[in-house]
C-alpha cells in the first residue's frame, strides 16, 4: 500500500514537474507588435543592437561595411550580421520567426516572405520607403512582389538573373568572336568548344550545364534556358491559379537540348566538373549564373580571360531578396532598424553593394556607367529584356522547384534512351507535371 | 520481535526508495519533456495539417499516412533506407565481429588497433564525409586513382545513381565498424575461457571453436549490436546530407532517405503534419526492431537463467 502511494505521488509530482517545464518554455511576445510602420518611439542614445540575417555570405562585406559606416554617425548602434548557406538560411527563419527569435532585419525572397506576411511575422515598411519602392526605382515585375493587398512589405535589394560567361581564349581557339544570339547558336557554339583527348574522352565541356547538384537550382537553371522557348515552370492561366508549364513544345526543347548535349553531341558530361567552380578551373567554356560569379572570379581565378553576354534570348528570369523587418525585433529599435535600412538604400551605399559582392542592385534609378567603366562583365545583367520573369506568387513553388529538380536529376539527365525519342521525353514531362499539378491542387491554386 | 524488526525494516526500505525517487523526479521531468511530450506532439500533428507558422491546424484525419503510402517519393525514399540499413547491418556484423575476434586473440600492440578502428567513431559526421566526398571524387578522387590499379575506369560515385547510395554505405560502414568492434570485444572477454579449453580437449579449435562456441554464446551480444546498427541505418541523414550539399554532389532524389525527407518537408517545405507522419513511420520501424530484440534475448535469458537456477539446485 505505502509503495503504491509512493508511486502515485512521485508520477503525480513528475507530470507536474512537466507541465511547468512545458509551460515556462513558451515565451511572451514582449516585441513589436505594432505592424503599421509608424514610429514607435523616438530614437535614444541607448545602446541598440540591430540583427541581419542573410542566405547569402557574399553579402556579408558590404552589409559590415555599412553597419561600421552606420555607426560613424550613430555611435549607439551595432549592426550583427550573419549568413547562412541560402537553404539552411530559409529553414532557419521557418523555425525562428514563429517562436519570435529571428533576426530584426532579414534578406528573403518575396516568394518566401508571402506565407510570413500572412501570418504578420513580417512588418510592414514605413511610408517613406514603401513610396520609394512603388515610385519607379524598382520594375513594376519586382514591385509586384513586395507588396501584399495593396501593402508593400519588404524593400528588393539584390536581384538575380542569369547571363552567359564566355572564356576568351577558348572562343578565340574556337574561331568565335562573339557569345551566342539563339538557343541553336548555343548548341553550335558548344559542339565546337567542348575539348576532347586522344582517346575521344571529353576534356573541356562546351556549355557547362546544370545536371548534377541537390536543391531547386538545377530546376531554375533549367527554367532560364527554358524560357528562351518560351516556357516556365508554372504558368499563371488565372489570377492566383496556375498550371505546370512544361510539358509542352518549350520544355521538350530544352529537354532534348539538354540529351543531345550530354550524350549525342557530347559537348558536356556527368564525370567533368559544372558551373563555377569548371569555368574557373578552365574545365568550360561556357556557362550561364548570376552576378555574384564575377566577385567569385576575381577571387579565385583573377587571370582568367571571360566576357559575359545577354541569355541567347528575350526572356530572363529576375529573382529578387527583399529586406524585411521581422515581428522579433523589440518594440524600442523598430525605428532605428529602418533607419538603419534606408542608410543601406542610399543610392551611393546601394551601388557599393555590387562592387564589394557581386550581386546587382535591381533597381532602374541608380547611374552605373561609372562601374561599368571599370567592371565591363557586369553590363551584360543590366540588359533589358522583353520577357522578365519573376518567382511565382505561391508557397508551394520551392517544393515544385524542388521536386521537378530531383525528377530532372535522377531520371530525365540520366537516361540515355532519351535520344532521339521524343515520346519517352513527352512522357516523362507529363509524369512531372502530373506532379507539379498535385501540388498546385493540394494548395489550392491549380487551374483547373 | 521479529515482526517489529520486518515493520522496522520495510519502513526503511520505504523511505530510501521515497528518496531515490524524488531525488531523480527533476532529471525524469526533463526527460519527459525533452522526450516523450516532442513524441506524443508527433503523433498528434500526423494527423493535421501545420505548415510550422500558421495558427490554423485542422485535424485531417489519417490523410497524411494515406498521401504518404501513395507517394512514389517516400516508398522509394524509404526503399533507399531500408537498402542502406541492411547493406550496412549484413556488411558491419561480420567485419566488426572478425575484427573483434583478432583483437582479442593475443595480438601485439592490441591497444593500438583498437584505437585505430574506433577513431572514426569519434570523429564528427561533417567533416568525415566532406573527406569523403573528396576521395570518391570522380575526377580527382583517391578511390578511383587506386581503382585504376587495377585496370578499372574512374566510377561516378556521386553521380550514378547505385553508386551513390554505395558511397553512403561505405562511409556509414567504415565510420561504424569501431563501435560494434568494442561491443564484440566487450562480448568475447565475456565468453569463459573453459568452453574453448574443453573444446580444445575435444578437437575442436580454430574456426570450429568459433562457430559452435563463439557464434552461439555471443548470440545476445550480436542482436544487440544488429539492432543498434539497423537503427543508426534508419536514421542515416548527416552523410547524404552533406554528399549532396552542393552543385558537385549527388543528386538529391537518388540518395533521398527518411530522415532528409522528413527534414525537407518539414523545415523545406513546411509540411509539418506530413512530415510528423513520417517521423511516426520511423518510429514504428525502430519500435519494432527494438520489441524484437527484446523477444530474441530475454525470454531465452530468462529460460537460461531458470534452467541454471535448477541445475544449481
Amino acid at each position: 500500500m505505502k509503495m503504491k502511494r509512493i508511486g502515485s505521488i512521485a508520477l503525480t509530482a513528475l507530470l507536474i514537474l512537466s507541465m511547468t517545464l512545458m509551460g515556462c518554455s513558451s515565451k511572451e511576445n514582449k516585441t513589436a507588435t505594432t505592424n503599421d510602420g509608424k514610429q514607435t518611439s523616438a530614437p535614444s542614445n541607448k545602446p541598440v543592437k540591430i540583427s541581419i540575417w542573410s542566405g547569402y555570405p557574399e553579402l556579408d562585406s558590404w552589409m559590415n561595411k555599412m553597419a561600421a559606416d552606420y555607426k560613424v554617425t550613430n555611435p549607439n548602434v551595432s549592426v550583427e550580421v550573419v549568413s547562412f548557406p541560402l537553404r539552411d538560411f530559409e529553414k532557419k527563419v521557418a523555425t525562428a520567426l514563429p517562436s519570435n527569435s529571428c533576426a530584426d532585419i532579414i534578406s528573403l525572397n518575396p516568394n518566401l516572405a508571402m506565407r510570413y506576411i500572412k501570418e504578420h511575422m513580417l512588418l510592414k515598411v514605413p511610408d517613406d520607403l514603401s513610396k520609394f519602392v512603388t515610385g519607379g526605382a524598382y520594375s513594376p515585375a519586382v514591385v509586384n512582389t513586395t507588396q501584399y493587398e495593396g501593402i508593400v512589405y519588404g524593400i528588393p535589394h539584390m536581384l538575380g538573373n542569369a547571363s552567359l560567361y564566355c572564356n576568351t581564349k577558348m572562343f578565340k581557339e574556337a574561331g568565335l568572336t562573339e557569345a551566342p544570339k539563339t538557343m541553336a547558336q548555343l548548341e553550335e557554339y558548344a559542339k565546337k568548344l567542348a575539348k576532347y583527348d586522344a582517346s575521344g574522352k571529353l576534356i573541356r565541356s562546351g556549355f557547362s550545364l546544370r545536371i548534377t547538384g541537390g536543391g531547386s537550382g538545377l530546376a531554375e537553371k533549367f527554367w532560364t534556358l527554358m524560357m528562351q522557348n518560351g516556357g516556365s515552370i508554372i504558368e499563371e492561366v488565372s489570377p492566383e491559379k496556375y498550371r505546370a508549364g512544361y510539358d509542352n513544345d518549350a520544355g521538350l526543347k530544352t529537354l532534348k537540348m539538354y540529351i543531345d548535349m550530354v550524350y549525342k553531341n557530347h559537348t558536356d558530361d556527368f564525370n567533368l566538373l559544372h558551373d563555377t567552380e569548371a569555368f574557373e578551373a578552365e574545365k568550360t567554356a561556357m556557362f550561364a549564373r548570376e552576378t555574384w560569379v564575377i566577385g567569385d572570379i576575381k577571387t579565385k581565378a583573377p587571370n582568367l580571360e571571360y566576357f559575359t553576354a545577354p541569355m541567347p534570348g528575350d526572356s530572363n528570369i529576375a529573382i529578387t531578396e527583399d529586406f524585411s523587418v521581422t515581428s522579433s525585433v523589440k518594440k524600442e529599435n523598430t525605428e532605428e532598424v529602418w533607419n538603419f535600412i534606408r542608410f543601406m538604400m542610399k543610392a551611393e551605399n546601394h551601388k557599393q553593394m555590387t562592387a564589394m559582392s557581386g550581386w546587382q542592385p535591381g533597381r532602374l534609378d541608380l547611374d552605373m556607367k561609372d562601374f561599368f567603366k571599370e567592371n565591363p562583365q557586369y553590363e551584360a545583367f543590366f540588359t533589358k529584356y522583353k520577357n522578365v520573369n519573376t518567382t511565382p506568387m505561391v508557397p508551394e513553388f520551392d517544393e515544385i522547384e524542388t521536386k521537378f529538380a530531383d525528377s530532372l536529376a535522377n531520371k530525365g539527365y540520366t537516361d540515355k534512351s532519351f535520344v532521339d525519342n521524343t515520346d519517352k521525353m513527352k512522357a516523362f514531362l507529363k509524369e512531372c507535371a502530373v506532379e507539379t499539378n498535385r501540388i498546385l491542387k493540394e494548395n489550392g491554386h491549380l487551374a483547373e | 520481535m521479529s515482526t517489529m524488526v520486518k515493520t522496522v525494516k520495510k519502513r526503511k526500505i520505504s523511505r530510501q526508495l521515497g528518496f531515490c525517487i524524488f531525488g531523480l523526479l527533476p532529471i525524469m521531468a526533463l526527460y519527459t519533456y525533452l522526450r516523450f511530450v516532442p513524441i506524443i506532439r508527433t503523433f498528434y500533428l500526423s494527423f493535421h495539417k501545420w505548415d510550422l507558422i500558421s495558427s490554423k491546424k485542422p485535424f485531417i484525419g489519417i490523410d497524411n499516412y494515406i498521401k504518404l503510402f501513395q507517394s512514389d517519393l517516400f516508398l522509394g525514399t524509404l526503399k533507399n533506407t531500408t537498402v542502406i540499413a541492411f547493406s550496412v547491418l549484413l556488411l558491419t556484423l561480420p567485419l566488426s565481429l572478425l575484427v573483434a575476434n583478432a583483437l582479442t586473440s593475443k595480438v601485439k600492440s592490441k591497444s593500438f588497433f583498437e584505437s585505430i578502428y574506433f577513431m572514426p567513431v569519434i570523429m564528427p559526421m561533417v567533416p568525415v564525409t566532406i573527406a569523403w566526398k573528396q576521395l570518391l571524387d570522380n575526377n580527382y578522387g583517391i578511390v578511383n586513382y587506386f581503382l585504376s590499379f587495377f585496370g578499372i575506369e574512374p566510377l561516378a560515385w556521386m553521380i550514378d545513381p547505385k553508386l551513390a547510395v554505395v558511397s553512403v554505405i561505405i562511409i556509414t560502414v567504415w565510420k561504424n565498424l569501431g563501435y560494434n568492434m568494442l561491443i564484440f570485444s566487450v562480448g568475447l572477454t565475456g565468453i569463459s575461457k573453459e568452453y574453448y579449453e574443453a573444446a580444445s580437449i575435444d578437437g575442436a579449435t580454430g574456426l570450429k571453436s568459433f562457430r559452435y562456441i563463439t557464434i552461439p554464446l555471443l548470440k545476445p551480444v550480436t542482436v544487440f549490436v544488429s539492432i543498434m546498427t539497423l537503427i543508426k541505418g534508419f536514421n542515416v541523414f548527416s552523410t547524404v546530407y552533406v554528399l549532396a550539399s552542393d552543385t558537385q554532389g549527388s543528386p538529391g532524389y537518388v540518395v533521398r532517405v527518411l530522415v532528409y525527407d522528413m527534414y525537407q518537408n518539414g523545415f523545406g517545405f513546411l509540411k509539418m503534419g506530413y512530415a510528423s507522419a513520417e517521423a511516426v513511420v520511423l518510429f514504428i520501424i525502430v519500435f519494432v526492431l527494438t520489441m524484437f530484440q527484446f523477444a530474441l534475448t530475454s525470454d531465452k535469458d530468462k529460460k537460461k537463467h531458470r534452467n541454471w537456477k535448477r541445475v544449481k539446485v
